[in-house]
């Protein structure tokens, strides 16, 4: 459904000028979701609230006058998609005052194969996804949770960890007994179920190598997820003497730029007692980072890892251990293939492994077995619907 | 002389810095490091500056009578009593209780839900019967198996999947990103130090 760029009323697809005020529909610029009626931009693929597939552009109307330019739409990708859709699946008949199409509930078991069709399925053909399909994909994604908390299952005997967890590891075991380290915790809440196991892991390692740790952050939020973190910790760590919450550093590149003078300008006071820094012996023992042997950052994306090396590692050539989250351990690849990085490890399922390896016990497979439920889940879903979708077309063929 | 003040002490400011990296002078680097400073102040400022948005913000929400504004009231409320907390007791128990059992519980429900979507759109985008739609979906799955703890235990032949898979296709085609974006900064920083670009006015040239 096309909205008038004059009078907003809605005009259906396909159609040249407004059947309220007559103005031209080239110049439409949004278009109503079939399914929900949400008002979408017309260059969305899917419907933002209901993530129905949206019928593609029609070809009458002026692009130029969607963006900045023509140019710009070549250059989206998802509207290049629209483009390539096949024009015979996108027939959306959407009855007068009615912003749904009718639709049946299918019963018993073509109902449930129908239902898990409509969610990988031709969405077009039926948009809304039932509330059976939606019932079986929340049940599986609780399960796919409940498993790790439910189940667990420890074998005995080593386990293989992949590589990173191994050159974690190594790295870590370089770090002679005593040396000064940076950990920057440069995550948000929102991550703290993710990199938190590795920060223990990190920190338990550091404590028993009696290891003298300074903490940063340049996420707004990092300071207060390391004193949380500290705080659940039973650590034989003195503060000040042991361990120093250096604090947040804003300006982003700027910022870290800084970081390459003494500590004890860039941090005038503590984060944890606010009192200056000269207060501790940690600071006058370490007053800037070419008194440290490792930088160590737990970050939730790829770019902040991106200005440490840029800004700190480059200029100084410290060792730099990286611990993000596992969406952001492929953007890193190839400064850890270039050993810009001396070890990348990334996600909850490293730290496990990690866990494993260090203590020398097999590996608490509850975390796998929910993972192997979630995959199966979304393996079934597509198998269910190409078989529903190979049978629908056999039977329209006969 | 509206524009022209701007754009002298931008470009300045830009060589400075850049000039800081290159070569190694005593005056220049404190130079640098001044602007620097001020550039750190200012983003911190910035956190400041937001903070004063989000109380206007919520503000006009509670005056404008704008339905769900009881969230507004618990914004103004829990703010003002947290900074109190953070600032007058630093260091104490109050805070990092506020964080750990209110704030980390929240954002990381709301993290979780990110595997939720990432898994619908790529289950949703198989209809497309696309090329990139059925990419996306395989790569999905096969990272999602990659990525089970201790897999590497079931066969060795897994491990070296996932290794050539990051050490080639992934290594190669991040290589290929980075490449890109870094001649896009270049380029970017040549248009803003030539002042063809003017992001700080507002105002674009068309050459």
């Amino acid at each position: 459904m096309l909205v008038c760029a004059k009078c907003s009323r809605l005009n259906p697809e396909g159609a040249n000028t407004c059947s309220a005020c007559g103005a031209s529909l080239a110049e439409a610029k949004y278009r109503a979701c079939p399914t929900c009626g949400t008002i979408n931009s017309i260059r969305d693929m899917f419907c933002f609230r209901c993530l129905t597939l949206l019928p593609p552009a029609d070809d009458q109307i002026d692009t130029a006058n969607i963006g900045d330019s023509a140019a710009d739409i070549d250059l989206d990708p998802l509207a290049a998609l629209t483009h390539a859709l096949p024009e015979a699946q996108l027939d959306f008949t959407v009855p007068p005052g009615s912003s749904r199409p009718p639709h049946t509930a299918p019963t018993g078991i073509s109902g449930i194969a129908t239902a898990i069709s409509q969610i990988s399925g031709p969405s077009h053909a039926q948009p809304s996804i039932s509330r059976v399909a939606k019932i079986l994909i929340y049940a599986g994604v609780i399960l796919a949770a409940l498993i790790p908390l439910l189940a667990h299952i420890r074998p005995s005997g080593a386990t293989s960890a992949r590589e990173s967890v191994y050159g974690l590891l190594q790295s870590l075991e370089d770090i002679p007994q005593g040396a000064a380290v940076l950990v920057s915790f440069d995550y948000g809440p929102a991550y703290a179920a993710e990199l938190d196991s590795l920060a223990t892991l990190i920190l338990q390692h550091l404590a028993e190598h009696s290891n003298k740790v300074l903490i940063m952050s340049t996420h707004p939020l990092g300071m207060a997820n390391a004193e949380r973190l500290f705080s659940t910790l039973d650590l034989p760590m003195e503060y000040g003497n042991n361990y120093l919450y250096l604090g947040y550093l804003p300006g982003e590149e700027s910022g870290l730029r800084l970081l390459l003078g003494e500590f004890g300008s860039v941090f005038i006071y503590d984060f944890f007692k606010q009192q200056s820094l000269d207060t501790y012996p940690l600071a006058r023992e370490i007053e800037s980072l070419s008194q440290v042997q490792r930088v160590i950052v737990l970050s939730e994306d790829a770019v902040t890892i991106q200005r440490w090396i840029e800004q700190v590692q480059s200029p100084t050539h410290l060792s730099m251990d990286a611990l993000v989250s596992a969406s952001a351990e492929p953007y890193l690849t190839p400064y850890y293939l270039s050993r810009q990085l001396s070890s990348l490890t990334g996600g909850l399922p490293a730290a496990l492994e990690l866990q494993a390896v260090q203590k020398g016990t097999g590996l608490d497979l509850g975390f796998s077995l929910g993972l192997v439920g979630l995959t199966l889940l979304v393996a079934l879903i597509t198998v269910v619907t190409t078989i529903n979708d190979f049978s629908k077309r056999h039977k329209q063929g006969r | 002389m509206r524009k022209t003040i701007p754009i002298a002490a931008a470009v300045i400011c830009g060589i400075v810095i850049i000039a800081d990296y290159l070569v190694q002078v005593p005056w220049l680097h404190t130079a640098a490091a001044r602007l620097l400073e001020g550039a750190v102040v200012l983003a911190g400022f910035a956190l400041v500056l937001g903070i004063l948005n989000l109380l206007a913000f919520n503000f006009r929400h509670i005056r404008d009578h704008t339905p769900g504004r009881w969230q507004s009231w618990i914004i103004l409320i829990s703010l003002p009593i947290t900074v109190l907390i953070g600032t007058t007791f630093p260091g104490s128990g109050a805070f990092t209780w506020v964080y750990t059992y209110v704030v980390t519980p929240l954002m990381t429900a709301l993290g979780a839900l990110l595997l939720f979507y990432a898994v619908t759109v790529a289950v949703r985008l198989l209809p497309l019967r696309n090329g990139a739609a059925i990419i996306l979906f395989a790569s999905c799955l096969v990272f999602m198996i990659l990525w089970i703890p201790g897999i590497s235990s079931v066969s060795p032949f897994i491990a070296a999947v996932r290794n050539w898979l990051y050490a080639l296709p992934v290594g190669a085609s991040m290589r290929g990103l980075l490449l890109g974006a870094a001649i896009g900064a270049v380029v970017a920083s040549l248009r803003i130090l030539s002042s063809l670009e003017q992001p700080y006015t507002g105002i674009t040239e068309k050459h």
